[in-house]
């Protein structure tokens, strides 16, 4: 089975291969354009198949007991170049150029003019302070603002009016790489992003500043200990609307 | 198609939250397909204990990989029946042929129960009736063996007395044509 032919997608799209045949069809997967829309398309034309049952309701409780102890999150990869498995660093490449395309797309939806250009400079990053953080995702008034799914990395931000601060909590984050740490930026509806503070390893951060008026919350990869002013293009963009 | 376009958006979207932490949209995304979980789960290892942990389990994957989950590739629902299915077969075949009931079964019993929740789906219910006739029983029988018996092929073709290749053919043959019945994904 050295030589994996095509044909094989359909009896793999409905997991009849046995363990070792799946295992040498993932690996042409992760080099078959073809057989992975093939398998896409299966599965597709399958879901009409599957037939429907009413669950004991319990399952449900169960379900979302298990979900809220989940401490894991989805595993990570690092930014710049995949080491493990072909078919996620091909799709990781291909999400994060989706998710460049689309930075404007989300300036556009939060409406903010992104120039990344001249950078106003800013406080020095400061350590996290974990009450703080625990105190805004408690607030009564706190919300959450989802970011963009589709890139490498992502995260939401919770804000609080009434406690006026606002905490980054990081989802997937990939290891920006040696000599290299994350930074947040407010974004403001007009005018150069400020900085917000370095990111703390993948902890619920809470961001410098109120950032009452921005518009949303950037994180860019910058070289350790952070910069005045963005010098790469921000990984993440989160509108706040 | 467009048949469920606006579900699967919705669905979409949950993930899309819940890929963020959002447990509410998660819990939402759960009541909106648990239904389809869990009957595609019971139907391939026919035991309700052992379908409600493959669906924890599946649920649970669908919760860590939200993020890994691409739109552009397909709908939401079709990738969490895809980890429900493989879960399940993974689950049979490690219980191991000898307590298997009889492999018969996914091909005597209807693939296709109209249960009064799908009823409310009559339209992609009625594609769906529509595409199995396009099937020769042959083929019908060769993917329900598969997909609902979790049998591998190369069982397929045993428990039908068929060359190998013979029974590859007809699952390969058999999707192709339910899925130009289905609207061509391609």
């Amino acid at each position: 089975m050295s030589d994996v032919p095509h044909d094989l997608a359909a009896v793999y799209a409905l997991d009849a291969l046995d363990a070792a045949e799946r295992e040498v069809f993932d690996g042409h997967l992760a080099e078959c354009s073809d057989c992975r829309a093939e398998v896409e398309a299966i599965r597709e034309s399958l879901v009409g198949l599957a037939p429907a049952a009413i669950p004991p309701p319990a399952l449900r409780e169960a379900v979302l007991a298990a979900v809220a102890a989940d401490p894991k999150r989805p595993a990570v990869a690092p930014l710049s170049r995949h080491s493990g498995a072909e078919i996620r660093s091909r799709s990781e490449r291909r999400r994060r150029r989706r998710f460049l395309a689309g930075l404007a797309a989300a300036a556009v939806v939060a409406g903010v003019v992104l120039t990344w250009r001249p950078w106003s400079p800013s406080t020095p990053p400061t350590a996290p302070t974990p009450n703080a953080v625990t105190q805004v995702l408690a607030a009564p008034d706190a919300q959450r603002y989802p970011g963009p799914t589709s890139g490498p990395v992502t995260a939401s931000v919770v804000r609080s009016p009434s406690e006026g601060r606002a905490v980054l909590v990081p989802d997937r984050l990939p290891e920006p790489g040696a000599g290299k740490t994350y930074q947040m930026w407010y974004v403001p509806p007009q005018g150069n992003p400020v900085s917000a503070g370095l990111l703390a390893g993948t902890a619920p951060t809470l961001l410098e500043g109120s950032g009452q008026d921005a518009a949303a919350v950037a994180l860019s990869v910058e070289p350790t200990g952070g910069s005045p002013q963005p010098t790469t293009t921000p990984v993440l963009v989160i509108p706040l609307a | 198609m467009s048949v469920m376009s606006e579900p699967a958006a919705v669905l979409v979207g949950l993930l899309g939250r819940s890929a963020a932490g959002d447990a509410e949209a998660f819990a939402r995304f759960y009541d909106l397909t648990v239904s389809r979980v869990y009957g595609l789960v019971l139907r391939v290892v026919l035991d309700a204990a052992q379908a409600e942990e493959v669906t924890q389990e599946t649920y649970l994957d669908a919760w860590r990989q939200a993020g890994r989950f691409e739109p552009a590739r397909g709908g939401a629902l079709a990738w969490l029946l895809a980890i429900a299915h493989r879960r399940a077969v993974d689950r049979v075949r490690s219980v191991g042929a000898a307590t298997r009931r009889d492999s018969r079964y996914a091909v005597e019993d209807r693939p296709y129960d109209v249960t009064a929740e799908q009823a409310e789906r009559s339209v992609e219910r009625e594609q769906v009736m529509r595409a199995l006739d396009e099937l020769t029983p042959a083929q019908r029988e060769a993917i329900a063996l598969a997909y609902f018996g979790g049998h591998t092929h190369t069982e397929v073709a045993r428990i039908l007395d068929l060359p190998v290749g013979t029974a590859k053919t007809r699952i390969r043959d058999g999707l192709a044509r339910l899925r130009e019945a289905m609207g061509g994904q391609a």
